[in-house]
């Protein structure tokens, strides 16, 4: 056993290496100090840089004098152009000031079981109070992971990320004064999201939330004291509140596809209602109550569309559900504007009926498109009746009818 | 290996044959299982996956071929690649071998690429998310060199006719299933629209249908087999009695050397105790498989955390996947390990004696199904927590830990989950002897 040992031992040292990504990674240490100045050390292994193990061994025969080296001078160049320094917007790059080669014998270049590493030192000028990051780019050959670490020489801020090349390093912020540029740009950035999130509610509503605008047509004709629009109108809002809320946290999850048909359904049913003098039955409270909540669900795939950014998501979710409130309460003003005026008309009554059929015929052509765009079509907001993808769907829809029944499930 | 083939149609492969030791050496332990099954997926007419990491002189390559591993996703040297790629290996080309092995491949007159695919390997959630998947692996093909119709069957048809499956998908033809990708460019890969199983799945990268939903069963959702909750005695590494100070036998990430390394470590009250101030720290490995929860420990050093009453753990564990848990505190890790067994799998931080980040993976206790989004926050919110820690050796989360516990080549010590012959866990993995963790 012991021979075996041993000769196994030997052999081990012979063959490969499971795990070389690991032991060769990249490892990266960037400190900046107070005046703005970045120190960066990098241990790498050359070998691909230099093409072969015997090329690897002659460079570092070179020694630190290899930074002068005329036959290496491209080689550095490009390492200093694949470094970058992301900042404000900018780009830039640090200088090469030192390099430390490995001294070791051309075996443990050819051996597998070796890895030599090369030793850097780069610098480079940068605003200590902001923002940065660093991004190493395929440019040059850095084995991977590469393990980035950046830290102040001043308070005892640290950021470390493995990341691969043309990956963003992790975003190293200072805590060099609450006030400074660094927060005000965080917060610039908050705003931006919450504003973008509120925009974002304004246009699910108009112009595409047209069916949601539908129905509040419909409720808006089933009701007639301004008392009674109001509450109702009211109660519809907290409903989709509440389930815009409950499924932006996806707490409860739906297909968007039937709550969409569900939702054009509820337009054929309040219009429905609203001609054959039911009105109130089905614009009953809790009936509203329940299209709303169905109406919410409506607006979750948009919310999940916008990857809210998990810091700040439920700042982002409340600025989107203002936005979706503006939305209906500008839908709402030209409405109440519209109506108010005709209502005055004689031809109101008529008009009113004549209006709501109208709004049946709507929910019905919806609600057939929608059961039909299920076919062949995810997107909430597409258009589905044009289009050559349209045929292409029909022609799939015949071969279905002999295919397997695995086509219509991602399983 | 032969009733897996046999029993699915989905097993078309042998992966990742890794340790080359044992396949070119017949007298190296574990030879003869690794052959037999080589031998089960040959004989159902399945491929057999290389792993040709750091065999790169031409009798490596030879006998790499010879031996029947049918591919290698592990070329680093251009030179490699272009003699591996010779000697009728089929590459799978990770984007970082990309700009060097394709220009070579060119420049040597390589026109017929159907040898070739892009892969991936280990690649972290945030870079999947930023930089792209297969999409990624094609535009960096591109950009090295190869002509854009070979960049894309890189990555399909090449890789469908590798594990023999070109009749059911890779191509659009009839009969075949297909995902299809409409692109705006194709040389830059800009995607426009995604269909999947005939439905649009996206718009460029904007994803429109709800998650595929897989009934996975218990068997894969439950796997975190502890038996019990695990208490900080579990963790404690009590010495013989009257003993004032003691050996310990000392490990640390990716230590080879033949033997362990040892220090003389003082008695508290009849215990001996981590002391992160001077790097020595606390390893354990749970059992999540035999409802035992048994608990190996011993002492490491260079890696751990140093803020006091804190401890990292996670399911992840290369390539046996029982909770590894590293500390200074056996409270902390104790909350580390059940946090990690409550989630059903993942990984835990415990900072302070609280948990301050996690991350939930308890399909397998290695992977979960929920959105990418949602993930890659969790996986960034423990990199930011790790950062407000102070950690012995390279400073941030010790990610490579993950990876610290192979028992394959190169390794000789390692601190195993206890067996019937071993209840301390550390062993030499290449002869089997053991040893105690103090003495």
């Amino acid at each position: 056993v012991p021979i075996k040992s041993f000769l196994f031992a030997l052999l081990l040292g012979l063959t490969s290496q499971a795990t070389a990504h690991l032991l060769n990674m990249t490892e990266v240490r960037a400190t900046i100090d107070e005046s703005g100045d970045m120190h960066i050390d990098v241990k790498l292994d050359m070998l691909r840089a230099n093409g072969t193990p015997e090329a690897y061994f002659e460079f570092a025969q070179t020694g630190s004098a290899a930074l002068q080296d005329e036959q290496y001078q491209a080689m550095w160049q490009k390492l200093q152009q694949a470094i970058e320094i992301h900042q404000s917007g900018n780009v830039f790059h640090p200088s090469l000031v030192n390099i430390t080669p490995p001294i070791e014998p051309l075996s443990a270049f050819q051996s597998s079981a070796a890895w030599p590493m090369t030793e850097l030192s780069l610098t480079a000028k940068v605003n200590p109070a902001l923002p940065m990051s660093m991004k190493f780019r395929s440019l040059f050959p850095f084995e991977e992971p590469i393990a980035i670490g950046m830290a102040n020489s001043f308070d005892d801020r640290q950021r470390n990320r493995w990341v691969i090349s043309n990956q963003s390093g992790p975003k190293f912020t200072s805590k060099l004064d609450p006030a400074a540029p660094a927060a005000a740009e965080e917060r610039e950035d908050q705003w931006g999201y919450l504003l973008s999130a509120l925009w974002q509610g304004v246009i699910h509503v108009l112009p595409l939330g047209y069916d949601h605008l539908l129905f509040l047509l419909c409720l808006y004709l089933a009701v007639n004291s301004w008392r009674e629009r109001i509450a109702t109108i009211t109660l519809f809002t907290i409903a989709h509140c509440i389930t815009l809320g409950i499924a932006a946290y996806r707490v409860i999850e739906l297909s968007i596809a039937w709550v969409e048909v569900a939702i054009a359904a509820s337009i054929l049913v309040v219009a429905l209602g609203n001609l054959i003098g039911n009105a109130r039955s089905f614009s009953h409270w809790s009936v509203v109550f329940a299209f709303g909540l169905l109406h919410g669900f409506g607006f979750a795939s948009a919310i999940r569309a916008l990857s809210l950014p998990a810091e700040s998501f439920l700042a982002s979710l409340l600025a989107f559900n203002v936005g979706v409130e503006i939305g209906q309460i500008a839908a709402l003003t030209v409405m109440v504007w519209g109506l108010a005026m005709w209502r005055r008309r004689a031809s109101f009554p008529r008009l009113s009926t004549v209006a709501n059929n109208i709004l049946m015929f709507a929910g019905a052509l919806l609600l057939l498109m929608q059961l039909h765009g299920y076919q062949h079509d995810s997107d909430p907001n597409g258009f589905r009746f044009p289009d050559q993808e349209h045929n292409h769907a029909h022609e799939d829809m015949e071969i279905g009818k002999t295919a397997d029944p695995g086509r219509d499930s991602l399983d | 290996m032969d009733a897996f083939l046999k029993s699915d149609l989905r097993v078309v492969a042998l992966g990742e044959v890794m340790d080359w030791p044992a396949v070119s050496n017949p007298g190296a332990p574990g030879s003869q299982r690794i052959w037999e099954m080589i031998q089960a997926t040959w004989a159902n007419r399945g491929v057999v996956e290389g792993h040709g990491s750091g065999l790169f002189g031409v009798d490596q390559i030879n006998a790499f071929a010879a031996s029947g591993l049918e591919s290698d996703h592990e070329v680093r040297l251009a030179q490699e690649g272009l003699e591996k790629l010779r000697r009728g290996v089929f590459l799978e080309v990770r984007t970082a071998a990309s700009p060097l092995l394709f220009p070579l491949l060119i420049k040597e007159g390589i026109t017929d690429f159907s040898q070739v695919s892009v892969t991936t390997d280990d690649r972290d959630v945030a870079a999947t998310v930023e930089l792209g998947a297969m999409d990624y692996n094609i535009k960096i093909a591109i950009e090295s060199g190869v002509p854009v119709i070979d960049a894309y069957r890189m990555g399909s048809y090449n890789t469908a006719r590798h594990f023999n499956i070109d009749h059911l998908v890779g191509a659009i033809a009839p009969g075949r299933y297909a995902d299809v990708v409409l692109l705006d460019n194709p040389e830059t890969v800009s995607i426009k629209q995604v269909y999947a199983n005939g439905k649009l799945a996206s718009k460029g990268d904007e994803y429109l249908l709800p998650i595929a939903k897989v009934d996975y069963p218990d068997a894969i959702r439950n796997t975190m087999k502890l038996g019990r909750v695990i208490e900080a005695k579990d963790f404690t590494v009590i010495a013989p009695e009257g003993r004032t100070e003691v050996d310990v036998a000392l490990l640390e990430p990716f230590y080879f050397k033949p033997d362990f390394m040892t220090r003389k470590m003082p008695v508290t009250n009849g215990i001996v105790l981590p002391d992160a101030s001077s790097g020595i720290t606390k390893v354990a490995v749970v059992d999540r498989y035999h409802n035992t929860g048994a608990v190996s420990k011993m002492f490491w050093r260079g890696v751990g955390p140093m803020t006091p009453n804190s401890a990292l753990a996670s399911s992840q564990m290369h390539d046996i996947h029982n909770i590894w848990a590293v500390g200074n505190d056996d409270a902390a890790m104790a909350l580390a390990v059940n946090t990690v067994a409550d989630m059903g799998g993942g990984w835990a931080l415990v900072s302070e004696g609280k948990v301050v980040a996690r991350i939930d993976l308890n399909i397998a206790g290695l992977m979960t199904d929920r959105p990418v989004e949602e993930v890659a926050a969790e996986v960034e919110a423990m990199f930011e927590a790790a950062d407000e820690m102070q950690w012995v050796g390279a400073p941030g989360l010790p990610e490579r830990m993950r990876f610290a516990f192979l028992t394959a080549s190169p390794w000789r010590w390692q601190l195993v989950a206890p067996y019937e012959s071993n209840p301390g866990g550390l062993v030499d993995v290449t002869s089997g002897e053991t040893h105690p963790i103090i003495w």
